[in-house]
């Protein structure tokens, strides 16, 4: 037995309350009055809506050892660093390696059910690093940061399913913006509209437009022929979009986006619901699959 | 043969690896050692910490324990390192 280290405490925040607050939360049709400041992003009448299932005892047991030693539980996991884990816990900006491993895993989800249902077509993820390369953000030189470079992701789309972006449902790019601040792009592709989902709620008309520049160069790489643009919509994060009420949390909601879109869901999520969304993050890690549920 | 194919595994190939500046550095490796000597031996050059750095093949992370057999890796093909990235607010 591993002896609890000396601040295993600071991540006792109500464990034992936990789950009957998120299930109470779940049903809370209360009016507005009540804390549901928390939940003005959400359409007033809808029901909350439920990320995943409640954690069990042992599971909340688990992802409070992880987050108390990052070490140990990069040690059991699949080849996760333990600063992965240790961006995990509650309060800390999430790092690119957890939002990455735990985005493949629901795109794992997706791909089995698109396997199962002929009807659904497969969704795809590029890493946050996507942007990064074709918008040149990690340059140094101000002359060429920022600038579009279709050639430093081309082979990119080999990763896809049939190495065709245009046959998928949706291709999410989440995007690292100024090494601070995480949010996504959505291109649904069937329905030719590109959406930023940002917690911050920020505008964010250079990915939306680069994002869709870059599916004309691919169309034209691929299929030999122009896009027709002027069909597709871009769309800035709209005043339904969930945002956060703090300055860490930016990155689970991404992930929970990501989550809820790759389910046909509109993400109607709070703030409140982070701490245990960050729990189910950790538990997926440490168990290199989405627990069921 | 199997004495073409042997010679063939044993000889080294070239890769570069590309920053986020466009700066490549370029490593003659064969095509059985293990991709973790050749993260090493960059971070170390460049004086950071591997752990800080991740090593892309087409957008897709490399595993310190793939070789460039298994990565299917030809002469002179390009591999892009990108710096960690975080963020919350």
């Amino acid at each position: 037995m591993v002896q609890p280290p000396p601040d295993l405490t600071r991540y006792d925040d109500n464990d034992d309350t936990d789950s009957v607050g998120t299930s109470l939360a779940h049903q809370d049709m209360s009016p507005p009055d009540s804390p549901s400041s928390l939940r003005a992003a959400s359409p007033p009448h809808a029901p909350p809506q439920r990320l995943h299932k409640p954690l069990t005892r042992v599971q909340r047991e688990r992802t409070r050892e992880a987050w108390a030693s990052p070490e140990l539980a990069a040690g059991r996991s699949n080849n996760i660093s333990p600063r992965a884990f240790h961006s995990l816990r509650d309060g800390t900006w999430l790092q690119d390696e957890a939002i990455h491993r735990f985005l493949r895993l629901l795109v794992a989800r997706d791909a089995f059910q698109a396997s199962l249902i002929d009807a659904h077509r497969p969704s795809f993820v590029f890493t946050s690093f996507f942007m990064t390369q074709l918008l040149n953000m990690g340059d140094l030189d101000p002359t060429v940061q920022g600038s579009y470079s279709y050639s430093n992701i081309q082979r990119w789309s080999r990763r896809v399913p049939g190495q065709d972006v245009f046959a998928l449902d949706k291709l999410f790019l989440p995007v690292n913006v100024n090494r601070s601040h995480w949010m996504v792009i959505v291109a649904f592709m069937q329905e030719q509209r590109i959406q930023a989902y940002d917690s911050a709620g920020a505008t964010n008309t250079r990915f939306l437009q680069a994002t869709l520049r870059y599916l004309a160069d691919e169309h034209q790489r691929v299929h030999n022929r122009a896009l027709p643009v002027q069909d597709w919509s871009l769309c800035e994060s709209t005043p339904a979009t969930p945002t956060q009420l703090n300055g860490y949390d930016c990155g689970v909601f991404t992930c929970a986006f990501i989550d809820c879109l790759l389910r046909n869901d509109t993400p109607t999520f709070s703030q409140e619901d982070m701490t245990q969304y960050r729990r189910w993050i950790t538990l997926s890690l440490l168990e290199n699959q989405l627990p069921i549920g | 043969m199997s004495d073409e194919a042997k010679t063939e595994g044993a000889e080294p190939i070239t890769i570069r690896v590309r920053d986020q500046t466009g700066e490549e550095t370029f490593f003659k490796i064969k095509k059985s050692t293990k991709m973790q000597k050749v993260f090493d031996t960059y971070a170390q050059r460049k004086g950071v910490q591997a752990s800080s750095l991740r090593f892309l093949l087409d957008g897709e992370r490399i595993e310190p324990n793939q070789t460039p057999k298994m990565l299917e890796l030809d002469d002179q093909d390009q591999i892009d390192c990108m710096l960690e990235q975080t963020g919350g607010c």
